[in-house]
């Protein structure tokens, strides 16, 4: 009878990856308002732009509530308790195979990312510049009008990496960002969707297997009970 | 069919091979679905082919250990996990801390998303220590031990002998536990374990001088024909056979260094190895008696439990390939010969002794 | 087979040799028993056989000790393991693997006998021995009598020409240990084995024997055959002391000659009255389930104990089903049964250390399982089997001293019951290297300690020689005699028949026959004494025939 709590318990579990859905991506340029903070991700080294977003009203937001906010969808490392960033917007993805130190890695976001492809944070005063942040972005506090910097780097040097490709003390003209991100919306979605789909899918498979041993376990379980007492 | 009518018990390296192939696909998915149906998986083959025997009833514990580290890793990750993002389902305040562990979160919103991350890492660790416990259950630690190669045929009988020890301390305390309230002596002081420790040490010792007499006087222990060059030789093989192997796994491990110190190393490292236990098992001197056989269904068993590793490292996720490795892993239970435990026997001997033992 | 020559055994530190210029021969065939005070070397002189002595235990040896050619000077113990067969005082503890067929095959693994050999020598001992059927059985859960004959066969399939065994049947009750011994006797005529086995319990082993030996506490070792050497011998089963008594000639080893040589004495005791048990006349009763107790009880002294429906379960297992008892005060009461029919479990319940899952037990009209622990032991004591698990302290004087800080008596009052139990025993030495009846009386002190009026012996005749037996069987009516009631669990007929005024079988939890000692005793064949066997019924031991005879003359 343990046994079949268990696998109650695991039918519950499986439905737990389907409430953490990420939310769509809708970056749309940096801030004009100063109570908002601009998020800036740097994808160059992955072969994209530079996107920028904006998180309004960021007073007393931590720096990943500020990058959801800012329209950006973010994957964590699945062993950690502390959250660590491995993808925004999906990259590098699953199927995605980046060249580091000579050899050939696949982000799985399962562990920690090596030192040779993995996302930097920055923070930024108003017209300051790019300074590696002190804290994790789940724990730093966002200043309301400054900047909030994401860079990957790949197969940068730890010390001299490079800061994102954006000057906070001379921030680009707002529609430089804007079209980028306008065309992203729709394929992400239709993207998303369809992950959905097949996500759900198989989950449904996954459950009915689950059940199945579920049953074979209390069929076993009587078997041996019955026998035993021969 | 004739082989699957006969029962027998399956040669313990099988059942090992396939509870470590299961405990690799552990490892590499932090997918809860995924993590229960190996535990599942590992807990159906359990309780269809483990025999009926003492050693064999200690599943239960490891399932017990299981949940208890699900449980700890969860309180762990209520502690440190706290995240500002997603849907939060406890808003706990978060505990201020002094400046130098700003960037640490004590307590603090838990959301369903970190619960769950920290509800499949310990699910994780629960599976690897239940597959371990699975190959507990269903191989005979001593029968393990006998097929080891010869060369380690006396790490294995003093392993052996070890694993016979703790049992009987465990009678020994409780005898003398026992003992000490017949001397009205129930305090629970410093003094108190002394009264309880010296005699179990003193009846350890006795036993263990009584068992090493016995075996002296059987003849363990004899030499066997080989001569100090043979021995330094196959001593040196070895060593660095043994040496290599570990280059070989850092080098996997590390991957900055030369590739050529990886794999190949391994390889080579392995052989020299076996080369040499095979020199050293040649020439001591005692022989087996009934070796477990290593046939077809050895050879399926220890396969199902590749099997599984090589889907899972195929595909993490949850899809067809994890799925189907996961069913191909339950394999042994239906189609292995049963155990070959005579019921109406080995059941009256699990029977609970009394504290005194047999004699009432 | 075995030739020991001029040897002299000093282990380190010892101040005096364990033995002393022993010359003793061995001839093929013959069965040879070593017998001697507790203490006195026989495990030493068995330990030369097999070269455990001196390379396994230590010590330095003179003289020569030759085994089928083979001296045990050059060769190791393990070298010698196909030639004897050593089989320790524990086969529990000498057992290596996990069951029976596993244990039998061990000794010629490590001889390397290739596997088809070895199957069919584990096939011919399995029969020989008549334990096929627990081959595949763990050795933990076996009885003694079966973990003694796995031993004996764990040696046995190295085909050895001389076994040696250590205190075979110490363990064992009446029926399991003339199983052993028959074994052995067939083991010996039929297949011309060597064996040479120590043993305290000579009134089993002289029938079997050709050779006895005599190992004394000085180091000096005498050996002849058994009817020369117990005419003189200080230690004698009570069959020969009867001869000695009764002044037969040549001195009967078997009952049946004891009973051809016996006619007389049997017309002469005829005459005489029974011996009066000078213990007390039938009152009070040890009843089995259902049976009233004796209505002369009440105007006496009520029993010290009284216990009603004592039920004991381990999980499925009931050690004991709904046992009555009554301990009358001035008595001392055996309880008798084979192993494992639940008399250990029966004391601990009594004294309230122990489980106890129904019933009801009355100790000067309180329940002792309801008392604290330090109560209950001022009211009812028991010494347990392995005895030195009271021990923890590492001198005489310590742990007396702690016996009395524990009981709440007098300064000395443990040292006084000590000097009184076992004579003098120097004060500084460390209780475990005290010998087994030192050991038992220090224990029997130290329990003593707290004064209380029942005592409870679990098995205390275990490693006991003659002497000391009857050193405890004193005792023990001394304690019946200062008003005392006293309830030993043993399956030592002998020590029943000089020590108990009345007797309990327990056999499956519960009690199936219970009366007057002579009663008990006489009707069973399995627990009648040797005198009872020759002489009848109420003749139990030879004490009482020599009061019968002595008052008589």
């Amino acid at each position: 009878m343990r046994m079949l709590a268990a696998a109650a318990t695991l039918v519950v579990g499986a439905a737990l990856p389907v409430l953490g859905v990420a939310p769509a991506h809708a970056a749309d340029g940096a801030c004009t308002d100063p109570t908002g903070t601009t998020v800036v991700v740097d994808f160059t080294d992955l072969g994209g732009k530079v996107e920028v977003g904006c998180a309004e009203d960021s007073a007393g937001m931590t720096g990943m509530q500020a990058i959801e906010a800012a329209g950006f969808s973010t994957s964590v490392v699945e062993s950690s308790d502390v959250p660590a960033v491995c993808r925004i917007d999906d990259q590098p993805s699953a199927s995605e195979s980046l060249e580091v130190d000579g050899r050939s890695y696949t982000e799985k976001c399962q562990e920690f990312p090596p030192g040779g492809a993995y996302w930097s944070y920055y923070v930024a005063p108003a017209d300051g510049t790019w300074a590696y942040a002190a804290k994790g972005a789940d724990t730093n506090e966002v200043v309301p009008g400054g900047y909030e910097g994401w860079r990957f780097q790949l197969n940068q040097p730890a010390d001299a990496a490079p800061v994102p490709a954006f000057d906070p003390a001379n921030p680009p003209t707002a529609t430089d960002g804007t079209t980028d991100a306008a065309e992203a919306p729709a394929d992400d979605a239709d993207a998303g969707a369809d992950d959905e789909n097949d996500g759900t899918s198989i989950v449904w498979i996954g459950i009915g297997v689950a059940a199945l041993l579920a049953v074979a376990i209390a069929v076993t379980l009587v078997r041996r009970r019955t026998s035993e007492d021969v | 069919m004739p082989a699957r009518r006969a029962r027998r018990d399956l040669h313990p390296g099988a059942w090992w091979v396939w509870a470590l192939g299961l405990a690799v696909a552990a490892t590499r998915t932090y997918d809860v679905l995924l993590l229960g149906l190996v535990i599942g998986a590992a807990s159906l083959v359990v309780l269809a082919r483990r025999p009926v025997a003492p050693w064999a009833m200690s599943f239960r514990l490891y399932l017990a250990l299981g949940a208890l580290v699900v449980v700890i890793r969860v309180l762990f990750g209520v502690l440190l996990g706290g995240s500002s993002t997603g849907t939060v389902l406890v808003d706990l305040p978060q505990v201020p801390l002094p400046s130098w562990a700003d960037g640490v979160r004590v307590l603090g919103p838990i959301t369903a998303d970190s619960l769950r991350r920290s509800f499949a890492a310990g699910l994780q660790l629960a599976a690897l220590i239940i597959c371990v416990g699975a190959a507990n259950s269903l191989a005979n630690p001593r029968r393990l031990l006998k097929s080891l190669p010869a060369a380690l045929y006396e790490v294995g009988a003093a392993v052996v002998v070890a694993m016979t020890l703790f049992p009987q301390l465990a009678e020994s305390v409780g005898r003398v536990r026992r003992a000490r309230r017949l001397r009205g002596d129930a305090s629970r002081n410093v003094r108190a374990l002394r009264s309880i420790v010296i005699p179990v040490m003193e009846d350890a010792l006795d036993r263990s001088m009584q068992l090493a007499a016995s075996m002296d006087a059987r003849g363990y222990g004899r030499k066997g024909t080989a001569d100090p060059r043979a021995r330094r030789l196959t001593g040196a093989l070895l060593v660095s056979g043994l040496l290599g192997v570990c280059v070989g796994v850092y080098a996997t491990a590390d991957l900055t260094a030369p590739r050529i110190l990886a794999a190949p190393m391994l390889v080579v490292g392995f052989a020299v190895a076996g080369v040499g236990f095979w020199l050293s098992g040649r020439k001591v001197g005692h022989t087996r008696y009934r070796p477990d056989p290593w046939r077809g269904w050895e050879w399926f068993t220890a396969l199902c439990g590749v099997a599984v590793a090589v889907a899972f490292f195929a595909d993490y996720t949850l899809s067809p390939v994890a799925l189907a490795g996961l069913v191909v892993a339950t394999l042994p239970a239906f189609v292995t010969p049963e155990p070959a435990s005579p019921y109406a026997t080995l059941r009256s001997s699990a029977r609970p002794r009394t504290p005194e033992g047999v004699a009432a | 087979m075995i030739a020991i020559e001029s040897v002299t055994v000093t282990y380190d530190g010892a101040p005096r040799p364990v033995l002393r210029d022993v010359d003793l021969y061995v001839d093929e065939g013959e069965l040879v028993v070593v017998t001697g005070p507790t203490g006195a070397g026989k495990s030493s002189l068995l330990g030369l056989l097999n070269g455990l002595v001196p390379h396994f235990t230590g010590g330095h040896l003179e003289g020569s000790v030759t085994v089928a050619g083979l001296r045990t000077e050059d060769h190791r113990p393990r070298e010698l393991a196909a030639t004897v067969g050593w089989v320790g005082q524990d086969p529990l503890a000498g057992f290596v693997t996990d069951t029976v067929e596993e244990e039998l095959a061990y000794g010629m693994e490590q001889l390397g006998v290739d596997p088809q050999a070895m199957r069919r020598r584990v096939e011919e001992t399995l029969d020989l021995l008549g334990i096929t059927d627990l081959r595949a059985r763990s050795l933990r859960s076996l009885s003694g009598g079966q973990q003694q004959r796995v031993a004996i066969g764990a040696v046995l399939t190295m085909h050895p020409p001389v076994l040696v065994l250590d205190e075979p049947t110490s363990a064992l009750d009446p029926t399991s240990a003339e199983d052993v011994l028959a074994t052995l006797a067939r083991l010996v005529h039929d297949l011309g084995t060597t064996v040479v086995l120590a043993e305290h319990r000579l009134e089993r082993v002289v029938p079997f024997a050709d050779v006895l030996v005599h190992v004394g506490t000085d180091g000096a070792v005498t050996a002849g055959p058994p009817a020369r050497m117990l005419a003189t011998s200080p230690i004698a089963p009570p069959l020969v002391e009867l001869g000695r008594l009764a002044g037969w000639d040549p001195l009967p080893l078997t009952v049946r000659e004891a009973r051809r040589a016996s006619r007389t004495l049997r017309k002469e005791l005829a005459e005489l009255p029974a011996p009066p048990r000078p213990r007390f006349d039938g009152f009070g009763s040890v009843s089995p389930r259902g049976t009233d107790p004796n209505p002369t009880n009440r105007g006496r002294e009520a029993p010290l104990l009284t216990a009603r429906g004592v039920a004991v379960r381990y999980g499925p297992l009931h050690a004991v089903r709904g046992v009555d008892l009554d301990l009358p005060a001035g008595s001392v009461t055996a309880l008798m049964g084979r192993n494992g029919s639940g008399k250990s479990t029966l004391l601990w319940a009594l004294q309230g250390s122990g489980a106890r899952h129904g019933g009801d037990v009355r100790v000067a009209g309180e329940d002792p399982a309801r008392l604290s622990r330090t109560q209950a032991r001022r009211r009812i004591g028991l010494v347990p089997q392995t005895a030195s698990d009271l021990l923890y302290l590492e001198s005489v004087t310590a742990e007396c001293a702690a016996a009395d800080a524990e009981a709440g008596a007098a300064d000395g009052t443990c040292n006084a019951l000590l000097a009184r139990l076992a004579g003098t025993v120097d004060p500084a030495t460390n209780p475990r290297d005290l010998s087994e009846g030192q050991k038992l009386a220090l224990v029997l002190a130290v329990q003593l300690t707290a004064a209380p009026r029942v005592m409870l012996l679990d098995e205390p005749t275990r490693g006991l020689d003659y002497a000391a037996k009857d050193a405890l069987a004193t005792i023990l009516r001394d304690l019946a005699a200062d008003g005392g009631a006293v309830l030993v669990a043993t399956h030592d007929v002998e020590f029943v028949a000089a020590v108990a005024d009345r007797a309990a079988v327990m056999a499956e939890g519960e009690v199936i026959a219970a009366g007057d000692v002579r009663e008990v005793l006489a009707t069973s064949p399995a627990f009648a004494p040797q005198v009872t066997k020759v002489l009848g019924d109420p003749w139990l031991t030879v004490r009482d025939v020599r009061t019968a005879l002595g008052e008589s003359r």
